[in-house]
């Protein structure tokens, strides 16, 4: 009986050799072992994405990003975390620069704010359409991604990936307060889009 | 004695409550408003649901492989953050030689101007000439210590004196171009120096404040040179 936990334990300890040994080949130049660690991790990376930025196209052009940059900076990860981690902490700041790159683009028109007092005050978008007509069965995923940039972003952050607001509040550039307050906001909005 | 709430009342603790940050106190008075009130005992289950649901949700997988696009990109110049780091060194190393010797060449010129414009109007004086910044102080050492920005701003604030000082020579509409592509120029390295403050290992953000910076030279080195109206 206690065979399995054993052979899990020995099999998620040659899963972190077997990335030990991608990452320093990686790090060398290999780009085969970072296709590896690519496999391993893309969708994880993916999946932060699409839910950061709520859309689809956008969530795969950042996760190429986020390899591309990874890449680039492989030689600055030191192994104090787990790769994984590592790699999720820069895809969160690759998605935070491409929304601050577009925002300039917008020629800051609208910040986080207004656009999030827009979203709730303006007619749904096309994919928040969906979410109101009748009879749609609603579900968390669409009901995240319909959520106002900057309650998303949060609540993405913190009830999905787990970060602490301290580190919201650093990653974001706002108050741990204000990661508190978006957060709560999150999920009241949430709810709401959940019982409709 | 745990006091009473009113469900206003639990609502402002709500967020402090789902964060188990409550004190003990205020937390006994929020457990006994719970077991008494069904709308906020409901409002409870519901935002600790969705946290839970949260916390399970699926990966999700993109609708193509990306490998092949990701692949393409590392095989097309993708150097190492530290390569990356000393080209960018040599390259402020670059422009620190070129751009000294293009401050030089232009403080000489309009010093050499001023000499000889005075010598032209007046006996030749015999103490130093008042208005004009002696030449060597305003040349910028090619000293390698230096930080590139604190390098970017001497060889700026040099070749600032002389636009101003030329402001006279040149046409106002070309002054009046000139001064709004300094500000949108300025703005860039303004916003580039914030979001550097906030993540300052990004080579991205680094490239975008020299790129700002080299604008904002380009830009001055050509009105120094710029010939007067006619």
């Amino acid at each position: 009986m206690l065979v399995a936990p054993f052979e899990a334990a020995n099999d998620a300890e040659a899963a972190r050799a077997a990335e030990a040994t991608d990452i320093a080949a990686a790090r060398a130049g290999d780009a085969r072992a970072f296709e590896r660690l690519y496999r391993v991790h893309v969708d994880r990376v993916f999946s932060l994405c699409i839910r950061m930025a709520g859309d689809r196209t956008m969530a795969e052009e950042l996760t190429q990003d986020c390899f591309v940059r990874a890449w680039e900076r492989l030689s600055s990860f030191r192994g104090e975390s787990a790769f994984g981690t590592w790699l999720y902490r820069l895809a969160v700041n690759v998605v935070l620069n491409a929304r601050k790159t577009a925002g300039r683009a917008r020629k800051r028109f609208v910040t986080d704010e207004e656009g999030d007092e827009r979203n709730e005050r303006s007619e749904p978008s096309g994919e928040r359409e969906t979410f109101r007509n009748p009879g749609t069965i609603l579900d968390l995923e669409q009901a995240v991604a319909g959520l106002p940039p900057g309650a998303r972003r949060v609540f993405v952050l913190h009830d999905v990936q787990g970060y602490r607001h301290e580190e919201i509040a650093e990653m974001l550039g706002i108050t741990s307060g204000g990661s508190k307050a978006q957060l709560h906001r999150a999920r009241l909005l949430l709810r709401g889009a959940l019982e409709r | 004695m745990t006091p009473e709430l009113q469900c206003d009342a639990f609502d402002a603790l709500l967020p402090d409550y789902l964060e188990r940050s409550l004190d003990p106190a205020i937390l006994a008075a929020a457990r006994l408003h719970l077991a008494t009130c069904e709308r906020c005992a409901s409002l409870v289950r519901d935002l600790d649901d969705i946290r839970a649901r949260a916390a399970e949700l699926p990966l999700l997988t993109p609708s193509r492989d990306l490998w092949p696009d990701i692949a393409a990109r590392l095989s097309t110049g993708v150097v190492s953050l530290d390569e990356r780091r000393e080209r960018m060194a040599v390259r402020r190393r670059h422009w620190l030689v070129n751009g000294a010797a293009a401050a030089a060449l232009v403080i000489a010129t309009a010093t050499g101007t001023v000499m000889v414009t005075r010598s032209m109007r007046a006996p030749v004086s015999q103490g130093p000439i008042v208005n004009s910044p002696p030449i060597q102080s305003m040349v910028i050492p090619a000293s390698e210590k230096l930080p590139a920005t604190v390098t970017y701003e001497r060889e700026i604030d040099g070749l600032r004196t002389i636009v101003r000082d030329r402001r006279a020579q040149l046409d106002p509409k070309t002054i009046a171009v000139i001064e709004k592509n300094l500000s949108v120029i300025d703005s860039a390295i303004a916003e580039s120096r914030a979001a550097l403050r906030k993540d300052s290992t990004s080579a991205f953000l680094a490239d975008q404040l020299d790129h700002a910076l080299d604008t904002k030279l380009t830009l001055l080195r050509t009105v120094a040179l710029l010939p007067a109206r006619t």
